[in-house]
């Protein structure tokens, strides 16, 4: 019997409500599943709705501006029908989140100390320890510091400690790699791989660097205008494309731009989202999204150019 | 051909021995370099090698301690605007409150160049060569996205031809997709206007494209200095070597890792 | 330290700016203390100018000053014409009503804001927010001269409560003091409050809405301990401020209650001293206020570096 996934994520649609207008659709139709232990690569631009889809999976959306449709399914239970004080025992224990930029996201007026002992909530793990698991050595001088008299990478680092204090299963990092240089982004990503290892957690790394998600990631997932255009390995969906946005976006490494833009909140019709832009676009793509299909072993698209 | 009547001239941009520090620490030592006209040189080194202060200092917006500036031979002024400086986050030298129209007439008029009627059409010409819709002229800057905002800054600093630009970081905090649309335009730019161009960038996949010749900047000194190709073919500093090894390592050529 | 020691350097040197123009300013006001009397006609203008002359009003400004100053720093404030008793004594018994007035009305101000502050931020976007932050807006509004005289009918109209004063005969003074003490309290605090409310509100508001509140959230940090040992900390640092003006301002703040409502603290006697252009009582009386807020001030300051790290550190 195959393992059983860790998160499963069933036709997830997350719409913002609006003052005096119909609700606008961020998340559409996603679905997806971490295994136990998966490194999972998130793979979209800005707009796309990964921040959001990422919130969403433990509850921190503000309730009066967002609205979930659909199911999180993590440990058999079903997280988007839970209420927030069944939410928040599994924060932090189970599900995490370190968040883009480390400075903003660290307390300024608490020690390190202070910060690892709260987000340890008790469990015992010591401050040291979870430092020495981050790849942070001179211990002492890290605890005693507040945020602004560390470095930039320390500071990255300190927030992943925070989101790995109670050993969750999961730990979902937005936008850990932008603004590093290539060393060191990859000592980063050998971070994940080392913890991945060692703890067993599974990662949803957000990222449009796809680079450090071909080293790292099991299993990369592509998202555009609120939807998964593509999911598959990491070398198969980034090197050999199949969506037609995956394969623009690749170019686009190349310096080579796509015309046009993304589409806002408002713009969004019935059909693929990419449609406007795509080259090979058929009359079918604006009425309606097509269905995942599975051109090959292993790799799901949603393009009608492989059916749907 | 040794050309050597060129190097003995001046060059059309140069920096000698700038040396900056704040409260002890050396952020910026004994910088020199020269630049071609029609050039781009590419500045690259880890977050805390001292590109941007060094980029501040040659944007005249810090005075060196020690070192000078030279664009044809003379020190440039400010107040002219021989030299412009694009940033990472081009909210940070937008005004937001200003429409696209203001925003880009606001160089003009300060340095009281042509009459108003001379400046629209400045204005809307400069919007059109970005790729701003003529439609935009009258938007706020705070309701332009990244990559709207980038163009608006580019041609902002663009608008007053200056013999130099430096873009710092200008194309780290977009998108991949508005990345290639901002950098095409730079290309074209640059090669329709023959820009001297200085690019500060801690991407050295993005400075080999962008770029004729690389610099690599460690803990603000520079360790090597190569044109582009040959940085990548043959990197001889251990901290170059780092970053190119590193950035192929990254790159999605090759076989699997 | 050498932050403490830089401060109080300046704050000697503002005071002595402040006590130089406050008493040239009092200078150039036209006419003095025996001004009135020119108007007597049974009053020669020899004997004015004796008495003008004998309460040494005939040197120069300089001098004037210099002899102020010297004094002032011995303790002995000069004499004030209009009461005929030396200013010192006279200005200390005032200023104790005074404070033990805003000392009162400022810690119950503080008391209540406080818990309300963060209550409304805490509940922001509920209907129970909105009514609280309408009945603090209105606070806000009514000046506190309205209050002072809304007090002022309720108290002679219902005699539950007495129309002025500090003590009264025949009754337990304690009891007493506060029985004189609630109204004039009430109308400062009714003033105090709700700006402090909303201050709190505002600067917790700020603060849970920033990353590293959401990233608490995400930690799983539960929503009370949450509010109070990481947000709070990091909100404090406007209410420090605030703190030192309420401080800065002890004895300024109920100026006008005192008058209307006639509390015999330092209002009433400023007042009068102004009428009766009694120089010596008013420039004693800036003098305080202005240690007041400096004081007040660099309370402030100290607490800031010790409780704000960024403050703290920024030289590491």
């Amino acid at each position: 019997m195959p393992p059983a996934p860790l998160l499963q994520v069933r036709e997830l649609s997350i719409h913002l409500l609006a003052e005096r207008q119909a609700a606008l659709p961020v998340v559409s139709d996603v679905s997806l599943q971490i295994m136990p232990g998966e490194i999972v690569g998130l793979f979209g631009e800005s707009g796309c709705g990964k921040t959001t889809l990422a919130l969403s999976l433990i509850g921190l959306l503000p309730a009066e501006r967002f609205r979930a449709s659909g199911s999180v399914w993590l440990r058999g239970r079903d997280l988007l029908s839970l209420a927030e004080s069944q939410l928040e025992p599994i924060r932090g224990a189970e599900i995490s989140v370190v968040f883009q930029d480390p400075l903003l996201a660290l307390n300024p007026v608490l020690r390190v100390r202070r910060q690892l002992a709260e987000a340890g909530g008790g469990s015992g793990v010591a401050a040291a320890d979870l430092l020495e698991m981050v790849g942070l050595a001179a211990a002492r001088r890290i605890l005693d510091a507040y945020a602004h008299q560390l470095s930039g990478g320390e500071r990255q680092r300190v927030a992943l400690a925070l989101a790995l204090a109670r050993r969750p299963a999961l730990v979902i990092a937005d936008e850990p790699f932008t603004a590093l240089d290539a060393p060191r982004v990859i000592e980063l990503a050998r971070l994940f791989s080392r913890l991945k290892e060692k703890l067993g957690t599974a990662f949803l790394v957000i990222s449009h660097s796809p680079g450090a998600l071909t080293k790292i990631a099991d299993q990369v997932l592509v998202m555009y205008g609120g939807r998964l255009v593509e999911r598959g390995r990491p070398l198969a969906v980034l090197r050999q494309p199949l969506h037609p946005y995956t394969a623009a976006l690749m170019r686009s490494l190349a310096l080579t731009a796509i015309p046009g833009t993304p589409p806002g909140l408002a713009e969004r019709a019935h059909g693929c989202p990419f449609e406007p832009r795509c080259a090979d676009r058929l009359e079918r793509c604006a009425a309606r999204m097509p269905a995942e299909c599975t051109p090959e072993e292993q790799r799901y698209v949603r393009c009608f150019k492989y059916g749907g | 051909m040794f050309a050597a009547s060129n190097m003995a001239a001046d060059p059309f941009f140069e920096a000698r021995g700038l040396s900056k520090s704040f409260a002890g620490r050396t952020a910026v030592r004994d910088v020199s370099f020269r630049l071609d006209q029609g050039r781009t040189l590419a500045l690259v080194g880890s977050s805390g090698a001292g590109k941007s202060t060094l980029a501040r200092c040659l944007a005249l917006f810090e005075t060196p301690d020690c070192g000078k500036v030279r664009i044809a031979g003379r020190a440039p002024e400010r107040a002219r605007g021989d030299i412009q400086l694009i940033l990472q986050q081009p909210a940070a030298s937008l005004n937001p409150r200003f429409t696209v129209e203001q925003a880009l007439e606001e160089p003009l008029r300060i340095q009281r160049r042509g009459t108003a009627a001379a400046r629209r059409q400045s204005v809307l010409r400069w919007m059109e060569i970005v790729g701003l819709p003529a439609a935009a002229a009258g938007m706020r800057t705070r309701a332009l996205s990244g990559g709207e905002s980038q163009r608006l800054a580019i041609a902002r600093a663009l608008i007053l031809e200056p013999k130099l630009l430096i873009l710092d970081e200008s194309l780290s905090g977009l998108d991949l997709s508005v990345r290639a649309q901002v950098a095409t335009l730079l290309l074209d730019l640059r090669r329709q206007r023959s820009l001297t161009c200085i690019l500060i960038s801690h991407d050295l996949a993005l400075a080999a494209q962008l770029a004729d010749e690389i610099a690599v900047m460690d803990a603000g000194v520079i360790v090597e200095q190569a044109a582009a190709a040959e940085l990548l073919a043959a990197p001889r500093h251990p901290r170059s070597r780092e970053l190119v090894q590193a950035t192929r390592e990254l790159s999605l050529e090759g076989p699997e890792a | 330290m050498k932050f403490l020691a830089r401060r109080l350097l300046h704050g000697l040197a503002l005071l002595t700016a402040v006590s130089f123009f406050s008493f040239l300013l009092a200078q150039m006001a036209p006419g003095d203390f025996y001004s009135e009397l020119r108007n007597d006609p049974r009053v020669s203008p020899e004997t004015i100018a004796g008495l003008r002359a004998q309460a040494g009003m005939e040197r120069p400004l300089l001098a004037r000053y210099g002899a102020w100053v010297r004094s002032s720093l011995r303790g002995d404030l000069g004499y004030s014409l209009a009461y005929q008793s030396p200013v010192a004594p006279l200005v200390w018994e005032r200023m104790r009503s005074t404070l033990l007035l805003t000392g009162t009305a400022t810690f119950l101000a503080w008391l209540i804001a406080v818990p309300l502050g963060i209550w409304s931020a805490a509940h922001r976007g509920t209907w129970r927010d909105g009514f609280s932050r309408m009945v603090l807006a209105i606070l806000l509004t009514a000046p506190d001269l309205l209050l002072a005289l809304a007090m002022l009918i309720l108290a002679a109209q219902t005699g539950w409560f007495p129309v002025g004063g500090e003590a009264s005969r025949g009754t337990p003074p304690l009891y007493d003091l506060a029985w004189h003490m609630a109204l004039p309290v009430a109308v400062l605090v009714l003033g105090l409050a709700p700006a402090l409310a909303r201050h709190v509100r505002a600067s917790l508001l700020e603060v849970m809405d920033s990353p590293f509140a959401l990233s608490a959230r995400a930690q799983g940090i539960p929503r009370r301990r949450l509010l109070y040992r990481h947000l709070l900390p990091a909100a404090l640092n406007p209410l420090i401020s605030l703190f030192g003006f309420s401080v800065g301002t002890l004895l300024s703040a109920s100026l006008l209650v005192e008058v209307v409502m006639g509390w015999p603290g330092l209002g009433p006697l400023f007042l009068e001293a102004i009428m009766a252009r009694d120089f010596a009582v008013v420039l004693a009386v800036v003098m305080l206020s202005a240690v007041f807020l400096l004081v007040g001030n660099l309370l402030a300051d100290l607490l800031l570096y010790r409780f704000d790290p960024r403050i703290r550190t920024v030289d590491q």
